[in-house]
This record gives C-alpha cells, sequence and structure tokens, in this order.
C-alpha cells in the first residue's frame, strides 16, 4: 500500500484582538502563518499551495525573497528558518536566532542577500544578517520597546525603516546597516511601516490613526495624510505594485485605498460593524490581488476599480478544526472550529449562516436525511440543514463529547457521566452508565459507547430504550473514536494509548488489536466503503491506513498535520482526507495492495 | 512602564562617535521641561576623577564612558559602561521621572553593562572596574 | 482620543492595599483620601432591593437586601449586627462586588471629585493576576466611565521613586511581606516572594496581650465603641470602666474580629519593637520599656515581650517551627527565596539596591536589623529606606502620582476608545 499527496486546501491566518497579522506578496502568491505552520497560496490558482511546518514555536511571518527561490520565516522564539521554496524538500538554508522573543517582521534586501528581522527583545530588537551565512551586517540599535514593522529600500542608496511601540520609526543606512536618525511623527504603537515598490516614499500606519508619507531616500516627512481619516486603529499598510497608490487596514472594519499624488483617500471598503470585521493585515499582490483580512480570519479580496464590496471572500479555518462530519461521498463536509465556528466545505469554504455555537465545536455527526447534527461546548445540540442552522436547539445537562445518530435520526450525545437520547429537538431518553462514557458510534439500531475505563458497551436501540447486548475488550487506554464499517459488521474502536481495537459488531467478538501503530490518542476512525480498510488520525500527528485482512500493513502518513490530526473520511475508495489542528484540509491518493 | 520622554537623535550619534573612539565619555540628562533626553556634554578627558565630577549631588544623570583597563591576562580591554546616577539628595520627582526613563535611553544604545549609582561609592573606579570585568562576557 | 491641550487635567492616583485603599490627585504629595478597605454590611432578610450608605452608587449584591457602610464611617462604627468583610486580601482584590462602592466612596465624597473627568492610574501588587487587572479596567471603563486608564506595578513604582532601575523592594505590609526583585524595570516574576507574616506577628501579639502574663491579666480589647464610661486608673490597676450594655448584643463576630485587630495593631505600631542585633535577652531588658494605655483604660509598662512580637519578622524559634507547619517565610527566609531565583550576577545588584517599604516596615529597629541580618552573610549590603513616613507608607501611591502628572505619560494611557476597539487585550499591551 501507499499514498501520494494529492490536495491542500489551506487554514487561514491566526489573528490576535490588538495585533497586526503580517501578510506578505510576491508575484500573485500571499505568504502567511498559523500555528507552527507557513502557507503560501496563489491568488490565481488556488491549488498551488505550500505549507511549511519546519517551525518549533508558532510561526509569526513569511516573506519570500525577491528572486522567489527562498522564503524567510520567524517564530514566537525569535529564530528566523531560511528555506528552499521551489524544491519539494523544502531544504533549509539557514536558521538562525536573532532576538530574544517573538519575530514580529522581517525583510529581504532588493538582492535577495541580507535579511533584518525585528521583534521583542530587552536591549536588542532586531538583527540585520546574511541571509545564507547569519553574519551580521551591521546593528540595529535605536529602539526601547518591541519592533512591530521593517521594510528595506531595494534601489540604490539602500536604506531601512523601523518602527514599533516606541512610536519611533528609525532612519538606518545600509548596508551594513547603521542607525541615522529618528521619526518622531506618531503619539501611539506604530503598526506598519512600508517602502513602496520604487523606494521613492515609504508610509507609516498606527494605533494613533494617523497615516504619514515619507521621501525613500533621506527619510524626510513629505506630510500627513488627512484626508477622510480612519476612526480606529490603522493596522496594517501595503503598496500598489507601480507605488502609485496603497491601501491601509483598520480597526474601524474599513480598508482605505490612497492615492499618493492626491494624498487622498479614492475609495472605503467598509466591512461590517462587528468586532470580528476589524480589519488586522493586508497585502497587495504583483497582479494586482488586494487582500484584508479580518479578525474572523477572512481574507477578503478587493479589485481597486470595485468600489464597494470585496470581490471575492476566502474562508477558511484559521482556529483548529475540532469536529467535522462528511455531507456527501463526494468529499463535502461540515466542520466546526475551536471557537464555535462552522464552516461547510464544497469546492471551497463558507460560513455555516445562522447563529451557531458560542464556545468549541465538540462534535459533529450526518443524520440520515442528510441534515447535520453539531455539539458544542456552550451544552447545546445544534441542527444543520444545507449549509444553514435550523431553530432547532437542545440543550445538554452537561458538557457533549461525542454525538453518533442512529438509523431512525435519534442522536446519542455522550456528555459527563451519562448519555442522553434526542430526537426532533426533545430528549426521548437518559442512560446513567456505572462506567464513565467517553464515546459513542451507531449503526442502525446498535450503539456503541465507548469508555474511559477502556471498554466498549454495545447496546440495541429500540426506539425507546438502550439495552445492553455486549462488552467488548481489547482497548490499552480510554476509549477516544469509534467507527462501524457500513456494513455494520465491524468496529474499530481507538483510544487514548494510540491503540486500535477491532471487533466482530455482530458476533460481538475481539477480532485484532495489531491496528496498533499510532504513539497517541486516536481521535479520528474512517472506513472505506467496502469495509476492507480503516484510517485513523491521532494526537501524535499522523495518519494511519489498517488493513483487516492484513492486520500487519499499514499506511504511514506521518506529520500529516501539525498538532493532531482531528478527522479523517474518505472521498471515495482511494482518496482520503484529513483534518488538522493546524485547520489545513488535504487528501491523499491511496493505492491499496491487491 | 516608562514615562513617555522622548530622545533626542544626538543622544544616539554621540554614542556611536564614543564606540568609534571620538569621546571618552557622553553624559545625558533630561531638558528642564522633562519631556526629552538630551546630550549634556561630550569629552575627550581621559581623567576618570573628571568624569565623576560630572554628577551633582542632588541632580540625576545618565552618562556612557568608554573604559580602559588591563585584563588578569595583561592585555587591554575596552568596555562601554552605562551609568545612571540618582543621588539620595534629589528630588523624588527627579529619581521617578530618570527611573522611568531610564530603559528609553539605554535600550535605544543597547549598552549591556549598566552602573547604578546612588551615591560616590558607587561611581569609585575600582567597583566600575569590579562590574566591568564580572560582566565580561 | 484622550487629548488635553494646554490645560492640564488632572489624573487620579488610585493605590489599594490590603487595609487601606489610597487615592488622590496626581501631581500631589500625598493622597488625599485615605480610607479603610475593609468595609461593613447588614443584611436583611427582604426582596431584591439594595441601598448604599456613605455613597450613590447602589452595589449589586443578591437576594438579601444588604446595605455596606464604607470609608471612614464605614466599620468604624458601631451598628447592630453589622458584619465586616475584607474584600482585599495578600494584596489581592478577592471580591470585586464592593470594590466599586468603596472606590467611589473615595473619589466622590472624600475627594469630591467625578471619575469620569479624569485619567485614573490604578497600581496593582506584582503578583496581580491578569484577571484581576482587566477586571479592574472593566471596572474603571464601564462603571466610572473613565476617559483614560494605565494600572502600574506597585514595585516597580516604589524602586524607581528610589531612583533605581533595579532594585530589591521588600514592602511589609498590614497583612503581606514581599520580597520583589525588579531588573531594569521589570518585575522577575520568578523570583517574587511573599508571606502573610504580618499576619503572624499580629496573631503572637494578640496572643500576647489577651493570655495572664507574670505581673498582668490577659487585657480586654474592647474598643472605644463599647465603652460607656471609664476612669483614670494607675499603671498596672485592673481597668474600671462600664460597657455599653445596649450595644454588646449587637456586636457580630467578624466585627469584633476587625476592633480586636485594630486595637493590636495600634499596640503594635506604638510599642513593639525590633532588636536590631539579633535577640538577646539583655539587649531586650537594657532598652527599656514602654507605656501603652487601652481604651479600657487599662495601661501599664511593656518591656522585653514587646521585642518579642517584632523578632517574629527575622526568626522563629525551633518549638515554633514544631508547631506550626505553614508558617509565613521571615524576612531573611522571603530574600533569600528571592534570590535563589534570580541569576547570580543579579543578586549582588539587587543586594546592593535594597528599597524597604511599606508601614509595616516602620517599626522601630527594623530597617537595622535588616541592614545587621544581610551583612552577615554579603559584604555589600545597601538599605534605601525613606525616613518620611508619608513616602514609606505611600511610595507605590508617590510614585503613580508623579508618573501620572507628567506630560509625556499623556500618550501611555489607554483611552476608552482604545479600549472600545480593543478590549482586554490591550490592558496586556500597554501596562508593561
Amino acid at each position: 500500500m501507499s499514498f501520494k499527496k494529492a490536495d491542500l486546501f489551506p487554514c487561514n491566518p491566526a489573528t490576535t484582538r490588538g495585533e497586526s497579522t503580517r501578510i506578505s506578496s510576491s508575484k500573485d502568491k500571499i505568504a502567511y502563518t498559523n500555528g507552527r505552520t507557513v502557507i503560501i497560496r496563489d491568488l490565481k490558482a488556488p491549488s498551488a499551495v505550500v505549507s511549511y511546518a519546519g517551525h518549533v514555536q508558532n510561526a509569526t511571518v513569511a516573506k519570500i525573497s525577491p528572486t522567489g527561490y527562498y522564503c524567510a520565516s520567524g517564530d514566537a522564539s525569535g529564530t528566523v528558518k531560511i528555506w528552499d521554496l521551489v524544491g519539494e524538500d523544502q531544504t533549509l538554508k539557514g536558521e538562525y536566532k536573532v532576538v530574544a522573543g517573538r519575530i514580529k517582521d522581517l525583510d529581504w534586501d532588493g538582492e535577495s542577500k541580507r535579511i533584518i528581522a525585528v521583534g521583542e527583545g530587552r536591549d536588542k530588537f532586531g538583527h540585520a544578517f546574511m541571509f545564507d551565512t547569519g553574519s551580521s551586517t551591521g546593528s540595529i540599535i535605536g529602539h526601547s520597546k518591541t519592533v512591530n514593522a521593517v521594510s528595506i529600500r531595494h534601489q540604490r542608496p539602500y536604506r531601512a525603516v523601523t518602527a514599533g511601540d516606541d512610536c519611533t520609526i528609525v532612519f538606518h543606512q545600509g548596508a551594513p546597516y547603521k542607525y541615522e536618525k529618528t521619526i518622531k511623527t506618531h503619539s501611539k504603537f506604530i503598526q506598519d511601516v512600508r517602502y513602496a515598490p520604487s523606494g521613492d516614499h515609504f508610509a507609516s500606519v498606527g494605533m494613533d490613526m494617523k497615516i504619514f508619507l515619507y521621501d525613500g531616500k533621506e527619510g524626510e516627512t513629505v506630510a500627513e495624510i488627512t484626508d477622510s481619516p480612519h476612526t480606529g486603529s490603522i493596522m496594517a499598510l501595503s503598496w500598489s505594485p507601480d507605488s502609485t497608490a496603497f491601501v491601509t487596514s483598520s480597526a474601524d472594519r474599513t480598508v482605505k485605498l490612497w492615492d499618493v499624488e492626491t494624498r487622498k483617500a479614492v475609495t472605503t471598503w467598509n466591512l461590517g460593524k462587528a468586532v470580528e470585521q476589524q480589519q488586522v493585515g493586508n497585502a497587495w499582490t504583483e497582479g494586482g490581488d488586494i487582500v484584508s483580512l479580518s479578525l474572523s480570519g477572512d481574507l477578503n479580496v478587493f479589485d481597486k476599480r470595485a468600489g464597494d464590496k470585496p470581490s471575492r471572500v476566502l474562508y477558511g479555518p484559521s482556529k483548529a478544526v475540532t469536529a467535522l462530519t462528511p455531507t456527501s461521498s463526494s468529499g463535502t463536509f461540515i466542520a466546526g472550529l475551536a471557537d464555535g465556528r462552522v464552516l461547510s466545505f464544497d469546492t471551497d469554504y463558507k460560513y455555516a449562516e445562522g447563529a451557531g455555537h458560542k464556545n468549541l465545536v465538540s462534535g459533529a455527526t450526518t443524520l440520515p436525511d442528510g441534515k447535520v447534527a453539531t455539539i458544542g461546548y456552550d451544552d447545546l445540540v445544534r441542527e444543520i440543514d444545507g449549509v444553514s442552522f435550523t431553530q432547532a436547539s437542545c440543550p445538554t445537562t452537561s458538557q457533549p463529547k461525542s454525538i453518533a445518530a442512529a438509523a431512525d435520526s435519534t442522536l446519542f450525545v455522550v456528555e459527563i457521566g451519562v448519555v442522553e437520547a434526542i430526537r426532533s429537538n426533545q430528549k426521548v431518553h437518559e442512560l446513567k452508565p456505572k462506567y464513565t462514557p467517553s464515546v459513542v458510534a451507531a449503526h442502525g439500531t446498535t450503539v456503541a459507547i465507548g469508555s474511559d475505563e477502556q471498554k466498549v458497551y454495545l447496546y440495541e436501540w429500540d426506539g425507546k430504550s438502550l439495552t445492553e447486548t455486549a462488552v467488548l475488550e481489547g482497548n490499552r487506554g480510554a476509549l477516544s473514536a469509534l467507527a462501524f464499517s457500513p456494513d455494520g459488521s465491524q468496529l474499530a474502536a481507538g483510544d487514548s494509548s494510540g491503540k486500535i481495537a477491532l471487533f466482530d459488531a455482530k458476533a460481538k467478538k475481539f477480532i485484532t488489536s495489531r491496528w496498533s501503530f499510532h504513539s497517541g490518542r486516536i481521535l479520528s476512525l474512517a472506513w472505506t466503503p467496502d469495509g476492507k480498510h480503516c484510517a485513523s488520525g491521532s494526537l501524535d500527528t499522523h495518519v494511519y491506513v489498517y488493513s483487516v485482512a492484513k492486520p500487519g500493513n499499514a499506511i504511514a502518513i506521518k506529520n500529516a498535520h501539525a498538532g493532531s490530526v482531528s478527522s479523517v473520511f474518505w472521498v471515495n475508495d482511494g482518496k482520503l482526507a484529513s483534518v488538522g489542528a493546524d485547520g489545513c484540509f488535504r487528501t491523499w491518493e491511496i493505492t491499496f495492495f491487491a | 512602564m516608562s514615562s513617555g520622554v522622548s530622545v533626542s537623535d544626538d543622544c544616539i550619534t554621540s554614542y556611536q562617535e564614543l564606540m568609534k573612539r571620538k569621546h571618552k565619555y557622553v553624559v545625558y540628562g533630561l531638558n528642564p521641561t522633562f519631556t526629552e533626553i538630551v546630550v549634556l556634554k561630550t569629552s575627550q578627558d581621559a581623567d576618570y576623577e573628571l568624569f565623576i565630577k560630572e554628577f551633582p549631588n542632588d541632580q540625576c544623570r545618565w552618562a556612557v564612558y568608554d573604559l580602559e583597563y588591563e585584563a588578569d591576562d595583561g592585555g587591554k580591554r575596552n568596555k562601554v559602561v552605562f551609568v545612571y546616577w540618582s543621588p539620595g539628595q534629589s528630588s523624588i520627582k527627579q529619581r521617578m521621572v530618570y527611573s522611568a526613563s531610564n530603559n528609553a535611553l539605554k535600550a535605544r544604545l543597547g549598552v549591556a553593562l549598566e552602573i547604578q549609582g546612588n551615591d560616590e561609592e558607587d561611581l569609585e573606579f575600582v567597583n566600575v572596574l569590579e562590574k566591568a570585568k564580572r560582566n565580561s562576557r | 482620543m484622550v487629548n488635553y491641550g494646554g490645560d492640564e487635567v488632572s489624573a487620579l492616583v488610585l493605590d489599594i492595599g490590603t487595609s487601606t485603599i489610597r487615592a488622590g490627585y496626581a501631581g500631589d504629595d500625598t493622597p488625599k483620601a485615605v480610607i479603610p478597605t475593609c468595609y461593613g454590611y447588614t443584611e436583611e432578610q427582604g426582596d431584591g432591593d439594595v441601598s448604599m450608605e456613605g455613597s450613590e452608587e447602589g452595589a449589586q449584591l443578591p437576594k438579601k437586601k444588604t446595605t455596606l457602610y464604607v470609608g471612614q464611617n464605614g466599620p468604624s462604627v458601631w451598628r447592630a449586627g453589622m458584619h465586616v468583610a475584607h474584600p482585599v486580601q495578600n494584596s489581592l482584590i478577592t471580591d470585586f462586588a464592593p470594590i466599586p462602592a468603596i472606590v467611589s466612596h473615595a473619589f466622590k465624597e472624600v475627594m469630591r471629585t467625578d471619575p469620569s473627568e479624569h485619567p485614573v492610574l490604578v497600581t496593582e501588587p506584582a503578583w496581580n493576576t491578569t484577571e484581576n487587572r482587566e477586571r479592574m479596567a472593566e471596572i474603571m471603563f464601564e462603571e466610572f466611565d473613565v476617559p483614560a486608564f494605565y494600572i502600574a506595578n506597585t514595585g516597580v513604582l516604589n524602586a524607581f521613586a528610589a531612583g533605581k532601575g533595579s532594585a530589591l523592594v521588600i514592602d511589609v505590609g498590614q497583612s503581606t511581606a514581599s520580597v520583589t526583585p525588579i531588573v531594569d524595570g521589570f518585575v522577575l516574576r520568578k523570583g517574587l516572594s511573599h508571606s502573610g507574616l504580618p499576619q503572624l506577628i499580629y496573631a503572637h501579639a494578640k496572643h500576647t496581650l489577651t493570655t495572664p502574663q507574670p505581673g498582668r491579666p490577659g487585657i480586654q480589647l474592647i474598643p472605644h465603641q463599647l465603652i460607656a464610661n471609664r476612669q483614670t486608673v494607675d499603671a498596672t490597676f485592673p481597668p474600671k470602666f462600664t460597657l455599653r450594655e445596649d450595644r454588646v448584643p449587637g456586636v457580630t463576630d467578624s466585627w469584633r474580629s476587625w476592633y480586636e485587630a485594630r486595637e493590636v495593631d495600634e499596640w503594635v505600631q506604638s510599642v513593639a519593637g525590633v532588636l536590631d542585633q539579633g535577640w538577646n535577652d539583655q539587649a531586650a531588658a537594657q532598652r527599656g520599656p514602654r507605656h501603652y494605655e487601652f481604651p479600657t483604660g487599662y495601661n501599664t509598662y511593656f518591656g522585653a515581650e514587646r521585642f518579642n512580637v517584632g523578632e517574629l519578622y527575622f526568626s522563629h524559634t525551633p518549638q515554633l517551627v514544631a508547631s506550626n507547619p505553614n508558617l509565613p517565610k521571615t524576612i531573611p527566609a522571603l530574600i533569600s527565596s528571592a534570590l535563589t531565583a534570580c541569576d547570580p550576577d543579579i543578586r549582588q545588584v539587587l543586594l546592593g539596591n535594597i528599597v524597604l517599604t511599606g508601614g509595616g516596615s516602620m517599626l522601630s529597629g527594623f530597617a537595622d536589623r535588616l541592614s545587621a541580618e544581610l551583612q552577615r552573610n554579603v559584604s555589600h549590603v545597601k538599605i534605601h529606606a525613606p525616613g518620611n513616613p508619608s513616602e514609606r507608607r505611600y511610595g507605590g501611591w508617590l510614585g503613580g502620582s508623579i508618573l501620572a502628572s507628567l506630560g509625556t505619560f499623556h500618550q501611555l494611557w489607554i483611552s476608552k476608545e482604545e479600549w472600545k476597539e480593543h478590549g482586554k487585550a490591550i490592558i496586556g499591551q500597554r501596562c508593561k
């Protein structure tokens, strides 16, 4: 058996309230980070996505070199990694620890030879070095607090500007980089400073809601842009490829397009009224796409000629996917996130409409009629029809952990110490077992409940109550995942130790526990439609595909998702899909042995 | 927390000049309105006794000094020392504002070694030298 | 955006301690309002409504009709069935419910100022939690509608006021003694050490006073509020007084604890001391007795025993240690803990820059004894202990007052608009 990487539908950028999120661009690509993953996606070719998970701590910024051969990415530990963007292996070219705390920004010089990285530190807030050797090229001094942004002039005379929480911009001569002067235009934290591609100007924006324009060569302040001011902190600024305009993204939930010559706002795009629509980052690709990031994680793409709304919005998980259920056999699914939001995926992501969950979505299951039932840490069972939430809402007695649907559309919800059966939005039965229930699965009229005490209990559901029919033993840890094969004859049971026990569900007997390659809690199990293979996703970040006939042979897809693999499911007999804590959705082409 | 005072560009350029051996020491202080840190004096004089006299006993000051000494294994060493002087006789207001502005100056210059001076004893050459040697990394 | 233009609108500075709350105008030398943190309250079975005495604010306390009594006419006024509660313990606010009422009393009644017109700087202990910090910001912005807010660390304020960027701040308060290492204006969290040592001193003092000793009976700690009249008696003679019998039945347990604590505290402050070289029976005897009179009229001289009390700050006898497994750490032990957690090169700097603050540190002989204890093990020890009682007690408030009155500080306030825009996250970002 073997596998081949197929598609990657990336997560969206991670956002933090009150902070700027860095998005960089190169040709038609944008680069951003989420958790430990760096994502580079092509806005004109959605299937061309690159993900890099080499950072040990959360990645914070990524920028592609002007030549396009390398990507430099920084993380929360103060380390910059430079890796090969062209080859499949993403070979590491260099790794350097440059500041004591988080890297907030970095920039390449015009020759793709030097990098300046800036961020948090004690008495050093930035470092200028050669990308291939790490040896320093000058010193970045003049700041007394965290530096948020850096931009290098690509033309001679070489210059660099850095700006940060000490409300000043330091203008450096380059290279080797040397302090030249301090620019004191802003009165609050400066969030971004950027050179125009032509090098003629650079501009700065900050929490004082002001925009300043400066001469690129000598750093003289040319003007404060006062026309149509923002009414909230400005978090990011990006120049047009021809340097005649720039866009600003603000916490006032608008994106403004500015003309450099007239110094006026040409267009103001209004994204909404909620806090979630505060704009926290932006980029302007060489291909002409203006992208602005909402606090919610949505990437809004604007065309500068259309002034009323985004030409399209790229939705996607910006937090971990904590629950998922396929809604068809062609790869569509409903995914619930750690912050309560729910996305539906068809060819791309969309948010489920209507008020959903207010807290982490802990489970989702598809009902026989195609509707989806979801549970969340707001202690509610909700229902989705198509892509919208219905009014149906049933409160649970305590925090729900797992949900499954029987053939008669009864939902079984595992909570703390109790399992509730809910149908048509009402509780119809309650089971208070002597064991601690942890996970549930259902097939036809058979319900399997896994326990913390390492046993699986089988029940028959007659529409009114559950009758215990068997106790299955074979696991070595608290049960964490259960799945019946499509015909109901087999039951795979995964536990917190990484072991999966296979049971004959009809004969109620243990078959084998050789499916134990995982080293961490099993989070998801999925059978192929023909019932011959079962895939598993685990906290250990790996995916395995096991065979019923040959239990010792398994396909290992190592490190499929940074953090953990939260869900696996089959798109068809040969394509496996997986989703993880990294918010990414990947598919794999599996070739089985005969 | 900081005081919010700004630092004049001169402060950083004079420090860069000291690093290039153009000065032996630079003395800094707050301007009369307590809004900015400015250069009060630069000097080429290598006499340490004269340097100590730059610190009045009732007012706070900062300084950077290019300390030259003989290492234990022979050979001359140079180490730049950042001095924060706040004498007991200065007013509590001075002490508070200077202390809260300390990092604004020190971090911008990027000097690692700081001497906190509250009385003359702290500025005695032997004590300063001892700290410099101990701090040699 | 907060803009004060030419006219300086004075900021307010609020320093919340375990026993008192200090409030005043930025730029002043001393806080205008020093009121007790604890408050009295009565409960009547009834529904809903809550009223406030001594304030216009309505406090939100559920179900029973609860009336709060805060400030100078709070716990110190006898009221039938009045309990006393302590919303701040070990310098941390543990019960936020009465805080708005107490703060309101300080600003509106005592200072006669409207907090919605002034930026407010609040101080916090070095071990304050993020939740407490954010809750305080929320109270200031949402309940008091302040235009701007900042929260500053008391330890750092004390260090700065002493003219130090790096210091070991030893703060001895009414309930907590703490040692905070500060390096370059930042608290070294791993070195934070604090203990309820002052409470041990209080308990010991109370025991000493109320139990019979050779030469005197147990002393009754009855406060003046319960004394109808009394006669002057000679030293050591039994007191002659009459109780306010009408008031005795209305005395609650918590009010009794409160007034006894006050009497003990008064006694400790007036009479107790610390031997400056370590315990020595002769030295103690040589120091001579001090006279003290209680509200009952009972008065006597206190000799060596007054030093026993203070000694507990610095050393604990083996018997004491054996009898009490949870004994709070002594000052030298706290200092030791703090320093062990710091890098070796920092330790010397810290010991050479000790800042002593807090009302409890004003105990006679305390500073000298501290110096002697430390110099036994370390050569270079320097202690900055302001002689001015106001500076010693209110060092944190004073530092905040100076900072908040600076013109350049104005850009550092968190404005109401920024709070609305960024929410709680901004507190951690800006108040570092």
